[in-house]
């Protein structure tokens, strides 16, 4: 073989050792872009978890502020609650199931007609109906939101596996 | 389909042009679905006012006021897309979502049947 033969070797093998390199660098960054994009949703995943643990937290102190008659703090707590839930389904639109999700949309109306309640002019007057009218509400949206939570925890521990 | 050409003032100062068709689908289909049993009305703070969740994105909510029943749906920003009263309706199915809602909300089967099997 010539001199010019071996450098047409070489020269193969380095373009294929290149060519290999490319390969390998493409598919450890490709692998990087999908666990950082599975990091994302696992974070995403997370903060919707934390929106609705808020929300959860605010509607047992909707409780206790509707045992105290604490109006003021009962409306304050349940426009809080309205918002959480509307951030929740607008940033996490595929966060929940379609059923998890009408609950939250009822959590937000359940909430939002406590607030009315909690607003109306003869509040402070308000009998046993009434107060127990306002219970049962509070009572049904925790309860939802327990159901939204623990799906919402579910997926993140199922994502996290 | 018969189309309606009334002007109907809604509540809270609105103004519906008029029921479309949509309006009239989206009716039979609530109306119908509430009767059986389709829809998970719940019972709201409000006094006879009832809430219900769909497709993941809308939120309908029916009540009485001193004309009658209303239904108004929203979406999941908490913008109004629709308020109808029954006054607007000319077959009744407003009213007929209001008692099926009611139904379903207070869970009037389930009492019927425990009164009747105590007997």
């Amino acid at each position: 073989m010539t001199q010019m033969d071996w450098w047409t070797i070489v020269g193969t093998l380095a373009s294929l050792g290149g060519f290999a390199l490319s390969w390998y660098v493409l598919s450890v960054a490709k692998d990087a872009r999908s666990a950082a994009e599975g990091a994302q949703a696992l974070a995403n995943k997370r903060s919707l978890t934390e929106e609705l643990e808020q929300a959860k937290r605010n509607i047992e102190q909707i409780g206790d502020f509707l045992n105290k008659k604490e109006w003021m703090a009962v409306r304050i707590r349940a426009q809080e609650i309205m918002t959480s839930c509307r951030e929740g389904l607008t940033r996490w639109p595929a966060g929940l199931s379609e059923e998890r999700r009408n609950d939250i949309l009822t959590v937000s109306s359940l909430v939002e007609s406590i607030a009315d309640q909690a607003a109306a002019p003869d509040v402070n007057d308000f009998g046993p109906n009434k107060l127990k009218l306002l219970s049962k509400a509070q009572l049904r949206a925790a309860g939802l939101l327990s159901d939204a939570l623990g799906e919402a925890r579910s997926r993140v521990e199922g994502d996290g596996e | 389909m018969t189309r309606w050409v009334k002007l109907a003032v809604g509540l809270r100062g609105m103004v519906n042009d008029m029921l479309s068709e949509k309006d009239s689908e989206f009716l039979n289909y609530l109306s119908d679905a509430s009767e059986a049993g389709k829809i998970r009305w719940q019972p709201t703070a409000g006094e006879n006012q009832f809430t219900a969740s769909l497709k993941g994105k809308y939120n309908v909510v029916t009540g009485t006021d001193h004309d009658g029943p209303w239904v108004k749906m929203t979406n999941e920003q908490d913008q109004m897309m629709l308020f109808i009263h029954a006054n607007e309706d000319p077959f009744n199915r407003v009213d007929r979502i209001f008692v099926a809602a009611r139904r379903v909300g207070l869970d009037v089967d389930a009492a019927i049947d425990d009164i009747i099997s105590g007997e």
